[in-house]
């Protein structure tokens, strides 16, 4: 099987950056949680897989200018974040895609359940949230996934959106809210664990 | 009206309960409120179970495809800003505009007149070296555009071909300009005893290039209908199911390429059209250039990728390795 690596290309973007590691692990290491993460923002996967790789080919160009001593994990998700977020300023989108990514490829019907209704039940309520989600606000959006799906701390989370650690709680705590909100008002009901 | 029980403030402090944001002491008084506090515990459930359900069921991001399609992506040149590719054309607008002036005004041109070439019409003389015939054209050099011209019209050509052209100039006179941008394609190759066979998604078509410089075309009829299972004269390596129907309906194939020398490869690359044949990539680094004169040329990138683990490096020609015999002109 041929290996493709990502290194050789330019000689002197090759050196180790970020606290030592090199690019090609760090595209080993965060590509499958900026895709998700880039999916679960605009809802789309070809589009999140463009914006996947739109990120990394950014984040290649500058790996050798980046700050000393930057966090590798916040500064990949806030190049992600960027742009995205310009992407979706680019069409003038006002709302979220829908996601039907998920519809088509995560159908329950695809999950060996243990007990078919319930599992059906809650495939359903993991829908309606989703569809809760395209009606938040970008920032809403963005600091829930990177708290609840890529388990950013606050301050990472900071870094991402260039907030302050209080403001990300207090969006974190209005997103909840109005994605509650949101949620019942589509007709949700109680969310089983 | 007071607002009902938990207020905002209590709220916020469950959201930041979730997040692990409160202090031992914050952190402590919450979860003793929560033993007792029935509205504050279905609060800090909905927080929960949104969470929950937005994290289930993540599709596993497809790596190997992105990390070719990134590689090619940093292979292509960027598209300069507008002002930086508006600036030689507005730069020679204005030497122009400049030049007319000067002579309508030192000469006595008088405006409005219509102008011939400006060659003829200004008394410049065209550079000798312009009109000089480029080595290895079949076209008379009278017909060729001259270097200036053409290079103004010219597609940033793929990383690839302007190291080939660093190394011989021989090989843009050969193909000429690039007349397109590159496009990606699926490419299916396979070494041969004297030669490769490449076969190319997007117009389907297999290429036999062949040891002594030259390639042939043919119509791709398509991969075997079955798997197959072929050793050819006891070769370890199979013939490609992307190769099999085309290498037994062309009789010319067998006897032309000889025995199959190692297993098929099938990559992303990128292809470029050219004035006079065209240029193919492949994400392991080797380029394929093909003249219309029925010319070919090819070699390794040196920045491309390494041979998979347990198999032998494959041939690493450089461009001097792989001239053609002499005799042929590219």
């Amino acid at each position: 099987m041929q290996v493709t690596t990502l290194t050789g290309l330019a000689g002197t973007q090759r050196v180790a950056a970020l606290g030592g590691e090199s690019f090609e692990q760090a595209f080993h290491d965060y590509q499958p949680g900026l895709y998700t993460y880039l999916l679960r923002m605009i809802g789309n996967p070809d589009d999140a897989y463009d914006l996947a790789l739109a990120s990394f080919e950014k984040a290649y160009r500058a790996w050798s200018r980046a700050p000393s001593g930057v966090e590798l994990k916040p500064w990949l998700y806030r190049i992600a974040t960027n742009t995205c977020l310009d992407e979706l300023r680019r069409r003038k989108l006002v709302r979220w895609l829908p996601w039907d990514g998920f519809v088509q490829w995560f159908h329950p019907s695809q999950v060996a359940p243990e007990n078919p209704e319930r599992e059906v039940v809650r495939g359903e309520q993991t829908e309606l949230v989703r569809r809760a989600m395209d009606q938040l606000p970008e920032r809403y959006r963005a600091c829930l996934v990177l708290r609840e799906c890529e388990e950013l701390s606050c301050e990472e989370i900071a870094d991402v959106l260039g907030m302050t650690r209080g403001a990300v709680k207090t969006t974190l705590f209005r997103a909840r809210e109005r994605l509650r909100k949101v949620y019942e008002a589509m007709g949700g009901e109680a969310l089983d664990g | 009206m007071a607002e009902r029980h938990p207020a905002e403030r209590e709220r916020t402090r469950l959201s930041a309960y979730r997040d692990g944001e409160l202090d031992l002491a914050e952190r402590q008084e919450v979860a003793a409120h929560l033993r007792t506090c029935a509205a504050c515990q279905r609060v800090l459930c909905d927080y929960t179970h949104l969470g929950n359900a937005l994290r289930e069921q993540v599709p596993v991001a497809p790596l190997a495809a992105m990390r070719v399609d990134l590689r090619l992506r940093l292979h292509v040149p960027r598209r300069q800003p507008w002002p930086v590719r508006l600036l030689p054309r507005l730069g020679a607008t204005a030497s122009a505009l400049l030049a007319l002036l000067a002579v309508a005004t030192l000469g006595g041109l008088p405006m409005g007149q219509p102008l011939g070439p400006f060659g003829a019409q200004l008394g410049v003389p065209v550079t000798a070296s312009l009109r000089l015939p480029l080595p290895g054209l079949a076209q008379p050099a009278a017909t060729q555009p001259s270097r200036s011209a053409a290079s103004a019209r010219c597609a940033q050509p793929l990383p690839g071909v302007a190291a080939a052209t660093a190394q011989r100039p021989e090989v843009q006179a050969a193909l000429g300009c690039a007349t397109d941008a590159p496009r990606v394609l699926g490419l299916v190759s396979q070494p041969f005893e004297r030669g490769t066979l490449l076969r190319r998604s997007d117009t389907r078509e297999v290429y036999a290039l062949t040891s002594d410089g030259r390639w042939r075309q043919y119509a791709d009829p398509g991969p075997s209908p079955q798997p197959v299972s072929l050793s050819l004269g006891g070769d370890p390596a199979e013939l490609s199911v992307w190769f099999w129907r085309v290498w037994s309906e062309r009789p010319d194939l067998p006897p032309l390429l000889g025995r199959v020398a190692g297993s098929h490869q099938q990559f992303q690359g990128l292809v470029q059209t050219y004035e006079r044949g065209a240029a193919l990539w492949d994400a392991s680094g080797l380029m394929y250039v093909l003249v219309d004169s029925g010319q070919s040329l090819f070699y390794a990138d040196q920045r491309g990728g390494q041979p998979g683990r347990g198999e032998a490096p494959p041939p690493r020609p450089t461009l001097e390795a792989v001239r053609p015999s002499a005799g042929v002109p590219i």
